[in-house]
């Protein structure tokens, strides 16, 4: 079943964790500054939030119960005990609308701990034992009796607590052990997923194999002493805090370096505070190298959702990301350096007690790195493309892959978001490889020519020239098969292109338009966006029919687009405002899918003929058959037993109640007998001539072939696939085929025949097979004519 | 299906441990003859997610290692009077899956319900801290956190028969939940774990007044109090015909609109119920790419020849229901001696003969002959329902580029205004439009005529006929119709 995804992708944060040599996991950087906390979306079945595309909010009987809704959605949720969820309801709405102003943010927070440490609070008043406890009871009580200070006066900031967790516990959590090198993360705490790729060290002290260490290490150390000075305190007062050191300290991985070789310094230190206890890390903590880091991605996503969404970011951006940076590592120790510029500012930031609001943008400003997480975060919860810049040399783009269109319509009970392109165009992969089937499509650029050339400009002015001649040929019109022939552009490059303008969401793969083609407004057509799209379709079309005219226009009896264009001097701007129609998803074109209708005559005349051959088979002495006709034969009499056994069936009345439970939607349809995939031999061998025969009055005369038949004995029926006919299948279409007189449909009658399969569109076959579109068309349409031809016309 | 589960805790001496897991070996290795060959993942690796720092303990803790995902819920309870050593207990009863189950959080309220649950039974009565004590040889079949490599290497050495309480339920769960999916098992006079593997179903379709419901499976057969107590549901059922508007329904009933449309998303939420349009002569309906599937199952055309054949054999014609509950009790060897019968190639040229533009009245004057002994009612259902067909609806927007905002529109037409009444379509347009025609004049038609609205939702809401609607609506100027 498809699943039916929203665009969001529910990224919540990103968090960036490094581990230095011998020194605990710091968590160095997140975004955004203060992430709402994580609901509990994945155990409130994702009821609570209805899309606005579920329906019309205007209508009358929406606003009466549009509250009572969201919460029975909850009460349905299956999950028997609904305390620790309310709880995190609770505070969730307690911080996110108190987010902005730091004092009430850190009552937000408080709110969050009450509920979770309901239990433990009086007692940690009582002993004011336990190391966390006493803290957050502390911080609890401040909040409760309005003093702010007291917090303060622990040297906490607003940034010492990230996702409602202590930011000590959040780095230890985030910092997995070696044998994840390389490997997925992925934990959940309560609805909120952690998932990265954590990046080790090589045992040997390098990033990248076979690489020159740089021997700069020193020289930097030094630079960065004043970082190291200060981070002194903060350690020291944070390592109070970790109850479980001692357990930790096991699965460090700075132990195994103990036993290296080749980098003496690094071995000293390493083994120093390995083994150390935990208080000792601070003077030289920050001046060892990184031997982790671990940008790691914070998802809530709906339960439904939680695989794909999982999957799509680790795939797309967590995986790719994390390289990008190793490589980086490698290259110029690049994030151990920026980890250490952010921390710095941290640090002395602490000292100023500056509230998050002034050293997030400071942080952003200064590191690379953090603006990079930064544009990611922003880019891919908007489901857009991130392109970030690391270091001056470097960039790189990370992007989830959208879906561009879909071949099912939203129903009653299955919504989907509309808007989105209704086609089953893309669906096909074709069987015959010898031209990869891009360069049959046209591409349809998603912006206008013009704005796309200057945003190529601005940035790369020396390529640009040839680059904007070729967006300029890139016509919806033609195919990109055409368009390298008539520019003469090589069909590589055209492909080269297309292919970065495909990945950048700037164009898309579409049958070239045609003012013969049918188009419609598109079922899926997001009539949400009308009033936006109005004035943005006056401006670009002024003297044009306006855009409701248009819809209006294609949404009648499908006609061909041509039927629309008052003028041959208009062909060329009404082409315009079609392809600006397709670009937004309001039409789409409107293809026919025929398949070939036998009728009872042909049948009849082909049993004559074979029962004529038969016979004149047996005569024969020798009895050699030829292949095909023993073939022939064989084939006939088979139908006539699986259509009684299919007659059987019928009278058994399979229970449809069986059907009743299961979803009942397009989709269950295609699963059950998936349309995308040709049937298999067996059906393809046995429905031709048993349906009709089956569908026939029990007791009737079955099929079998017998001189002097009439075709009263026999039914209309179709041929499902041409490609897989059957002999008595491939008997008829030859009949078929005699019977026409014009010498162009016989002639193009075998090229044709594979499009009757019900799943290629006609449309298609000009371009496909190289013939002139008029040709087909008439030769189709005298074929259609004469009665051969079932067609259904749809998307 | 469960993998494993197993129960964790941490020693004061020894660290992370498991002290039960079934089957055996699937956490650590054992040398047990019954045990797994190789443990499932490696424990070491992700101890510190099994017994977390304090902070993350009472929160559900799942975590994905080598294509097995660990479903937690670590539980610390803090007892200062010197009952635990370091006064605290920590511990986990989890269970393994495999990775890709995708309805996986499931498993994760049993989980969630057990850490509870075994956490109130501790703090009552040291259920599983007096297990521990009272096992003479304590089981030490566990393994460790990486931490203590000496006592990892000795308890292998050791393969004593697991006993107690805690590890009965470990099994006893796994085994009932995945032959099962629910378990009851009594821990003591006083306390039994019930659990049960709910699926998690999507969140309902939200539906509209203009929705017509149709049950998938015959309610009938229970008795009304046996299917919900809900008062609404149970005066809405005998409604639901397949025919009856949501609204339409809610004033048979004489249920509230808004109940009644609660009321039936829970049904759709437990798939009983489909949701259809009004059906009407004057609408417009098209294939989508599932024909195919139509043109070539032939399991699909004879369910097809069989639910919209008429003559029917039941009394009632325009009555009850889907192709479902009723046409299971006929007889198809009795129809077809008595009925004229239908060739699937009729039914598939009907329907690859409707097209977007073409009212029904219209396609139905087109292909009257081939209509013959069809329900066209039950034609077009069939389609719909099996999503090979689909409705075009109609919408309107006003050429006025001023078109008035949502939140205004939102206001201006209170609900009470608006008691329920039938909406039918055109034929009962001159009745209900005289009648209205007075207040109509005052309803702001404007806020349908943004294209959001389709003609269904207008004439249900303002209980109007089409015909009137329109007039109305070509009051306005220029007026275009979209079909979509």
């Amino acid at each position: 079943m498809q699943p039916n995804l929203s665009q969001s992708s529910h990224l919540v944060a990103i968090v960036l964790v490094a581990k230095s040599l011998g020194g605990g996991p710091k968590l160095v950087f997140h975004y955004p500054p203060k992430p709402v906390n994580p609901s509990s979306s994945l155990f409130s079945n994702g009821a609570s939030a209805s899309p606005a595309w579920y329906g019309n909010a205007s209508s009358a009987t929406d606003t009466v119960d549009g509250d009572s809704e969201s919460g029975w959605g909850d009460g349905e949720s299956s999950s028997e005990d609904d305390a620790g969820d309310e709880g995190d309801h609770g505070s969730k709405s307690g911080k996110g609308s108190t987010a902005g102003g730091k004092s009430s943010g850190t009552k937000g927070r408080g709110i969050w701990n009450r509920e979770d440490y309901e239990d433990e609070d009086d007692e940690a008043d009582l002993t004011s034992k336990g190391y966390d406890l006493s803290r957050k009871a502390m911080k609890n009580n401040a909040v409760s009796s309005g003093q702010n200070i007291a917090g303060k006066e622990n040297g906490e900031v607003d940034w010492d607590r990230v996702l409602g967790f202590q930011r000590t516990s959040l780095e230890k959590l985030l910092s997995p052990h070696k044998a994840l090198h390389k490997r997925k993360f992925e934990i959940g705490v309560d609805g909120c997923y952690y998932i990265g790729v954590p990046m080790f060290i090589r045992d040997d002290g390098l990033w990248r194999k076979k690489r020159r260490r740089q021997k700069k290490s020193s020289h930097r150390n030094r630079q960065e002493s004043f970082v190291s000075s200060s981070v002194k305190d903060k350690t020291v007062d944070n390592d109070k805090e970790e109850l479980y050191d001692d357990e930790d300290e096991g699965i460090d991985v700075g132990l195994p370096y103990a036993s290296r070789t080749g980098i003496p310094e690094m071995f000293e230190a390493g083994y120093g505070h390995a083994s150390a206890s935990a208080s000792e890390t601070g003077s030289t903590s920050l001046d060892n190298d990184m031997s982790m880091f671990h940008v790691v991605f914070v998802l809530n996503p709906p339960a439904l959702e939680y695989q794909p969404r999982v999957k799509e970011m680790y795939d797309n951006i967590a995986r790719k990301f994390s390289k990008a940076l190793k490589r980086e590592q490698a290259k110029s120790n690049y994030v151990w350096k920026e980890s250490k510029k952010i921390l710095g500012i941290k640090i002395k930031a602490r000292e100023k007690q500056s509230p998050i609001s002034i050293v997030w943008p400071n942080i952003l400003n200064a590191s690379t790195l953090a603006k990079s997480l930064a544009i990611i975060y922003d880019s891919i919860s908007n489901s857009k493309i991130a392109h970030i810049h690391l270091d001056a040399a470097s960039e790189a783009s990370f992007q989830i892959p959208q879906q561009v269109s879909t071949p099912y319509l939203p129903t009653s009970i299955n919504p989907q978001p509309p808007g989105l392109w209704l086609t089953t165009s893309n669906v096909i992969d074709d069987d015959d490889t010898e031209t990869p089937f891009t360069h049959r499509y046209a591409l349809l650029l998603l912006e206008d020519c013009e704005t796309l050339i200057r945003e190529i400009e601005g940035a790369q002015v020396a390529s640009s020239t040839p680059i904007a001649f070729y967006l300029r040929s890139l016509v919806p019109t033609k195919s990109l098969h055409k368009i390298s022939v008539t520019q003469s552009i090589p069909i590589q490059d055209i492909e080269y292109i297309a292919d970065h303008l495909l990945y950048w969401r700037r164009a898309r793969l579409i049958p070239p338009l045609h003012h013969r083609d049918t188009y419609v407004v598109s079922p899926n057509a997001d009539l949400r966006a009308l009033s936006a799209a109005i004035p943005a379709y006056a401006a670009r079309f002024p003297t044009m029919p306006s855009l409701p005219q248009m819809l209006a226009l294609m949404s009648g009896v499908p006609r061909a687009y041509s039927l629309f264009i008052p003028t041959p001097d208009h062909r060329t701007r009404y082409m315009e405002i079609l392809a600006w129609l397709m670009r937004g998803g309001w039409v789409t074109q409107l293809r026919t899918f025929a398949w070939v209708k036998v009728t009872p005559e042909i049948k009849a005349a082909v049993a004559v003929e074979m029962a004529a051959e038969e016979e004149a088979a047996r005569n024969e002495t020798d009895q050699i058959s030829s292949p095909q006709r023993r073939a022939a034969r064989e084939n006939v009499r088979p139908p006539s037993t699986a259509s009684n056994t299919s007659s059987n069936r019928t009278t058994l009345s399979p229970k449809i109640t069986h059907a009743a439970h299961k979803r009942l939607s397009p989709l269950s349809i295609s699963t059950s007998s998936p349309p995308h995939s040709p049937p298999s031999p067996i059906t393809a061998h046995h429905s031709p001539t048993s349906r009709p025969t089956a569908a026939q009055v029990p007791g009737a005369p079955l099929f079998t072939p017998q001189p002097g038949e009439s075709a009263s004995d026999f039914t209309t029926s179709l041929i499902l696939n041409p490609l897989r006919a059957t002999a008595v299948e491939a008997r008829w279409l030859e009949h078929i085929r005699d019977g026409f007189q014009d010498k162009e449909v016989r002639e193009l009658w075998p090229t044709l025949l594979k499009y009757f399969d019900g799943r290629r569109a006609l449309e298609d076959v000009a371009v496909r097979e190289g013939v002139k579109r008029k040709r087909v068309q008439a030769v189709i349409a005298s074929v259609r004519e004469g009665g051969w031809l079932v067609h259904s016309r749809h998307w | 299906m469960i993998r494993s589960m197993f129960y964790a805790r941490f020693h004061t001496a020894e660290g992370s441990k498991i002290v039960h897991e079934v089957p055996e070996g699937s956490i650590t290795p054992s040398t047990s003859p019954s045990a797994l060959r190789q443990p499932l993942f490696d424990f070491s690796t992700v101890s510190d997610y099994i017994i977390p720092r304090q902070e993350f303990c009472d929160h559900l803790l799942t975590v994905a290692i080598s294509d097995h995902r660990i479903i937690g819920y670590p539980v610390c309870i803090s007892d200062y009077d010197g009952k635990y050593a370091r006064n605290e207990f920590i511990f986990n009863l989890a269970l393994v899956i495999d990775e890709d189950v995708e309805d996986w959080t499931s498993y994760a309220n049993i989980i969630r319900k057990l850490g509870r649950l075994l956490r109130a039974l501790e703090e009552q009565s040291g259920f599983l801290s007096k297990e521990e004590a009272s096992l003479a040889k304590p089981v030490d079949r566990s393994a460790t956190s990486g931490k203590d490599p000496e006592t990892s290497s000795t308890k292998a050495a050791e393969s004593a028969v697991p006993e107690g309480k805690i590890y009965a339920l470990c099994e006893m769960i796994l085994e009932d939940l995945n032959n099962y999916r629910e378990c009851m098992i009594p821990i003591d006079e006083a306390n039994t774990i019930n659990l049960k593997l709910f699926p998690l179903l999507k969140a309902p379709a939200p539906v509209h007044a203009w929705h017509v419901p149709l049950l998938t499976i015959n309610l009938s057969a229970f008795s009304s109090q046996h299917i919900s107590s809900d008062l609404t549901l149970q005066r809405v059922l005998p409604y639901i015909n397949g025919v009856n508007s949501v609204s339409h329904i809610s004033i048979l009933a004489d249920t509230d609109l808004s109940l009644t449309r609660k009321a039936i998303r829970h049904l759709v939420y437990y798939s009983c119920v489909l949701l259809l349009d009004i059906f009407q002569f004057g609408a417009i309906y098209a294939p989508t790419p599932d024909i195919h599937s139509f043109v070539t199952s032939e399991a699909l055309q004879r369910e097809c020849v069989r639910y919209v054949t008429v003559p029917r054999s039941q009394p009632d014609l325009a009555g009850a229901a889907g192709p479902m509950n009723e046409t299971s009790a006929y007889d198809t060897a009795n129809m077809a001696a008595s009925l004229p019968v239908i060739e699937p190639m009729t039914l598939i040229m009907l329907y690859v003969s409707l097209r977007q533009g073409v009212t029904l009245k219209n396609w139905v004057l087109e292909n009257l002959e081939m209509l013959a002994g069809i329900d066209i009612r039950r034609l077009i259902t069939f389609g719909v329902i099996k999503g090979f067909l689909y409705r075009v609806h109609k919408y309107v927007i006003a050429a006025s580029s001023a078109l008035p905002s949502p939140a205004k529109a939102d206001a201006s037409l209170p609900h009470t205004e608006l008691p329920g009444g039938k909406f039918w379509g055109e034929e009962g347009a001159p009745a209900t439009a005289g009648s209205a025609t007075g207040a109509v004049r005052e309803l702001p038609l404007e806020k349908y005529m943004d294209g959001i609205h389709s003609f269904d939702e207008i004439c249900t809401e303002l209980q109007m006929s089409e015909r009137a609607v329109m007039e109305k609506m070509k009051a306005f100027g220029d007026v275009h119709i979209i079909h979509k």
